[in-house]
């Protein structure tokens, strides 16, 4: 037994694991805070964190080589899972985007986090050869796929984020710069139509809170005008014991999931937050380093494009939190309660350790 | 295919700072939400969890001399409604649903919105007044359905012996708009009100509501989103209003309500030496239980188009010519003059010719009493002797005295609508319709007619002062309550006069005077004064009683005391178009003086 974690551990970034570790612990601490530390919720955390990290080992000593040779397979899978979520899933709040396993509920839109970035990876030794701009037009069509499906669950925050790992991968391969002028010009035509014709009136309140929660205190706007209140009571150093708090009172309901970042600043203020950012910062700092120290120029796509999705769903959930963000399901990684989102996340950083450790036996 | 690990890592640096970026962003909006805005949201998360609700103070009870309670609060169960951030369609839904398992009329709804509208500072209304057990029972089997309607214990005012007491209690009702203005215009009333719904509106319960009420409380609690009470943070109690004992005797406002409830009209009895009051009774009256929660529009229509103006007291809010009960007032005026003296007597032919005129002026009597002095004059009420007094004397003395006895003044009682009436003069007459005073007016004031209007209070208040000879406290609603102000006890007159005076309101009951249907029937030694106030003034025709119109008929009027040789109660009766004083108003006090008798002993 012992030899197994011996073994376990010498395949693991150290300095990596041990950031991964504090996050996690403060992850529990947050979520304890937020819904109570007896409580049903930071139970099952623990459990998902336990069971999350033992995946991140297994996964950790796998030569994950295979995973590009099955690429196809594992995205045509995953599209497949998003199908059968559409006709089979669990509806919560009109929207259809969990498969019920009982125990926890997956959020199966996740899973493409991992799937869709490995199989354009993959693809890119195929389109060595070919022109770079039929490349960038397959890679966005495989990309809009699993978007569209995602979009119509409906759940406009993991589409976007989905979508956005498959245009990072196409900026990062070099996507020359008057095609990102073309794609940006692109986009702003079609702003209107999509306001006018795709985006749902909750999803434009959503928008239009931005600008004014006040404006309607009651609806959409009362998740931001609480989250704003509970952030801003939070001072300097957290708000004292002589303030009840936001989330005690239920003010700010789905603290330990969405929002577990107002609970954050509630209770330990700006200072908090800037250590907080810090620790996630030298957790990032590792993983870039990593990633850029890949010895094949695919792994490095794949461990840079992963990154780039953690540090994205880090900052726009903060920024919802914040007020600065229309308000999109997005959890904060790693902290907010919930297996999926840890799951997906501690099986990249695994995956990203994995390249790592291998890096010497892969040729490249 | 760039395959090129340093285009590769200078494209991940792009964006790694441009996320880097927005990271400095989110840090600059986190020090403005908690550095620089973090007093204002402080303030917001208090005030998010904090509630201030009123303690209402339990209303003063009102009792009769003798304990018996008028007006108490009665504990019911009302059906509050939680408006906050309820649009009208969402509250008519609620009610519509409720008015499936309890009756909810039209006029209850209609005031529920009214009140709505009105007090913005109350987050519940109440739909539903003092439902019974029934519905209460029904309403708490299926209470769940109705997370936003609570049941409130709620004390409700009655008034036992509404009817009986109607214009003197008075009633409360809720807080319309305009007592509202002048509420939030007051913050100390401001306080005082909070989050209360009635205030007095007529009566005894309008003119110490200031007593009566008390003071609200309130209770500052913190509450959680789902308004789940947490903790009580401020507890300020209530202060109940004060209790008010009253003069008045229940017994003699019941049994005056009987004595009138064939008639309109009203009385007020008085004890004479303290000029406390003892019955106060206007009948039409009406049931100002009614009124508590909003009187619906069909009563209120009801009561406000009846011709008998069953609303009306007639006791202090109403003025009447006071006719012949005005003759010893005058008397006193002449004697103290010396324009008469207890031996000045005239012959009375029937009819009176103003000097140097050819206007004749005609007693009520066509053949005249012969030969009166000021003692028969006031027994048989004859006219001639007063015109005669009236003009030697002038307007000038005349007024100065009768002002004496307050006439054209009130008298100070404690209800909020108390009318002065009129004491009429030369400087009145230019005042109110420019022109001079004529001769004829001095006449025709001397009978108690012309502009001369008083209120049954200011003719009994008048006497208590002639019995007295001084001047008389405000009349009292309460018991036992000296004034604070010291009046002097200097007699307003010499006492010689006062006593010719009550002797011939003594031969008034006696077998000459014109009440002389009791003279053998007087154990309780009643004297007084008839009185017959015309409200026609007769120019060609001749008035006659039974072939006039009912409204048209002369005012019955009395004011007399008892026993003569020891005064103790006085009482004043007006009943309108009565008629002859003698034949309605006398008989009603005689009773109603009797009754007294028998029930202190």
């Amino acid at each position: 037994m012992t030899n197994l974690f011996t073994f376990l551990f010498s395949r693991t970034d150290k300095q990596l694991f041990i950031l991964l570790l504090i996050i996690l612990l403060f992850s529990l601490n947050l979520i304890g805070q937020a819904v109570g530390f007896n409580s049903t919720f930071f139970l099952k955390q623990l459990l998902f964190i336990f069971a999350g990290l033992m995946i991140f080992m297994l996964i950790s000593i796998l030569n994950i080589r295979f995973l590009f040779r099955y690429s196809l397979i594992i995205y045509v899978l995953s599209i497949l899972l998003l199908l059968f979520t559409a006709l089979f899933g669990t509806e919560i709040n009109g929207s259809k985007r969990w498969l019920d396993f009982g125990v926890f509920k997956f959020q199966s839109s996740e899973i493409l986090k991992l799937t869709l970035p490995i199989f354009l990876v993959s693809l890119i030794d195929y389109f060595k050869n070919r022109s770079q701009t039929l490349t960038e037009l397959v890679f966005l069509c495989i990309s809009l796929m699993p978007f569209y499906i995602i979009l119509k669950q409906p759940d406009l925050g993991s589409g976007l984020i989905i979508l956005s790992s498959g245009l990072i991968i196409i900026f990062l391969n070099g996507l020359s710069l008057k095609k990102i002028l073309i794609g940006i010009l692109g986009f702003l035509i079609l702003l209107p139509y999509t306001w006018l014709n795709i985006l749902k009136d909750y999803q434009k309140g959503r928008i239009l809170n931005l600008i004014d929660p006040f404006s309607n205190p009651l609806d959409g706007g009362y998740h931001a005008i609480q989250s704003s209140i509970a952030i801003g009571s939070g001072g300097l150093i957290g708000k004292s014991s002589e303030f009840s708090s936001q989330h005690d009172l239920l003010f700010l309901p789905e603290t330990h999931t969405d929002f577990i970042f107002a609970v954050l600043s509630e209770n330990y203020g700006f200072l908090g937050n800037i250590i907080f950012f810090l620790i996630f910062l030298l957790f990032i700092y590792k993983l870039v380093i990593i990633s850029i120290n890949l010895h094949s120029h695919s792994h490095r796509l794949l461990a840079m494009t992963y990154v780039m999705i953690f540090i994205l769903c880090f900052l726009i959930n903060i920024a919802m939190v914040s007020g600065l963000f229309p308000i999109v399901g997005i959890p904060l990684p790693l902290i907010s309660y919930g297996g999926s989102s840890l799951f997906i996340y501690l099986v990249m950083f695994a995956l990203i350790n994995s390249l790592n450790y291998n890096k010497t036996l892969i040729a490249d | 295919m760039l395959n090129n690990r340093f285009i590769l890592v200078r494209r991940f640096n792009i964006l790694l700072v441009i996320l880097f970026l927005f990271l400095l962003l989110i840090t600059i909006r986190l020090f403005w939400l908690q550095i620089y805005k973090n007093d204002f949201y402080l303030e917001r998360s208090k005030s998010n969890s904090e509630r201030i609700e009123p303690i209402k103070p339990l209303r003063g009870l009102i009792f009769d001399r003798n304990d018996y309670i008028l007006a108490e609060n009665i504990l019911t169960y009302n059906l509050e409604i939680d408006i906050e951030n309820k649009s009208t369609e969402e509250l008519y839904s609620i009610i519509g649903e409720l008015s499936k398992i309890l009756s909810i009329s039209e006029h209850e709804r209609d005031l529920f919105f009214k009140m709505r509208s009105e007090r913005k500072f109350l987050r519940k209304i109440p739909l539903k007044i003092n439902i019974n057990n029934e519905e209460l029972t029904f309403f708490v089997s299926k209470k769940f359905l109705f997370p936003d309607v609570t049941l409130k214990e709620e004390f409700l005012r009655s008034y036992k012996y509404g009817i009986e007491n109607a214009h003197l209690i008075g009633y409360i009702n809720r807080i319309s708009k305009k007592d509202l203005e002048k509420i939030e215009n007051d913050p100390e009333m401001l306080d005082d009100y909070f989050g209360m719904t009635h205030i007095g509106k007529q009566g005894i319960e309008n003119s110490f509501e200031n007593s009566l009420r008390g003071k609200s409380g309130f209770k500052k609690i913190r509450v959680n989103a789902n308004n789940s009470f947490i903790a009580e943070i401020e507890n300020k109690k209530a202060l109940d209003g004060q209790d008010l004992i009253l003069s008045i005797d229940l017994n003699l406002q019941k049994q005056s309500h009987e004595l009138l409830k064939n008639y309109k009209g009203s009385m007020i009895m008085t004890n004479i030496s303290n000029n406390e009051v003892l019955a106060y009774q206007s009948n039409p009256s009406f049931d100002p239980n009614l009124f508590v929660n909003g009187i619906s529009f069909a009563d209120w229509d009801k009561l406000n188009t009846d011709p008998n103006k069953p609303m009306l007291d007639r006791v202090t809010n109403a003025v009447y010519p006071p006719g012949s009960t005005i003759k010893p007032f005058l008397s006193i005026a002449g004697l103290e003059n010396n324009v008469i003296n207890k031996d000045y007597s005239i012959n009375d032919p029937g009819f009176y010719q103003l000097p140097k005129t050819k206007k004749i002026f005609m007693d009520w009597k066509k053949e005249g009493h012969g030969n009166v002095n000021v003692i028969t004059a006031i027994a048989e009420s004859c006219d001639v002797y007063f015109y005669d007094l009236a003009y030697r004397l002038g307007i000038e003395k005349m007024d100065n005295s009768l002002r004496k006895f307050s006439f054209g003044q009130k008298t100070g009682i404690n209800l909020p609508t108390e009318k002065s009436g009129i004491l009429p003069s030369p400087e009145w007459k230019f005042k109110h319709h420019k022109k001079k005073w004529n001769a004829y007016e001095t006449i025709n004031t001397s009978i108690g007619q012309g502009d001369f209007l008083s209120s049954p209070a200011q003719l009994v208040h008048g006497l208590n002062i002639l019995l007295n000879n001084k001047q008389m406290p405000p009349l009292s609603l309460i018991k036992d309550k000296f004034s604070d102000v010291p009046l002097s006890d200097e007699k307003i007159t010499d006492e010689k006069y006062i006593e010719i005076v009550k002797r011939g309101m003594q031969e008034v009951t006696s077998s000459n005077g014109t009440f002389r249907s009791i003279a053998n029937n007087n154990k309780n030694k009643i004297a007084g004064k008839t009185g017959t106030a015309q409200v026609f003034s007769l120019k060609s025709q001749t008035y006659d009683e039974d072939n006039i119109a009912d409204h048209l008929k002369d005012h019955s009027l009395f004011i007399g005391y008892a026993p003569h040789d020891n005064p103790q109660v006085s009482i004043a009766v007006i009943i309108e178009n009565g008629g002859h004083g003698s034949t309605i108003a006398a008989p009603i006090a005689k009773k109603m003086i009797d009754f007294y008798f028998e029930t202190i002993k």
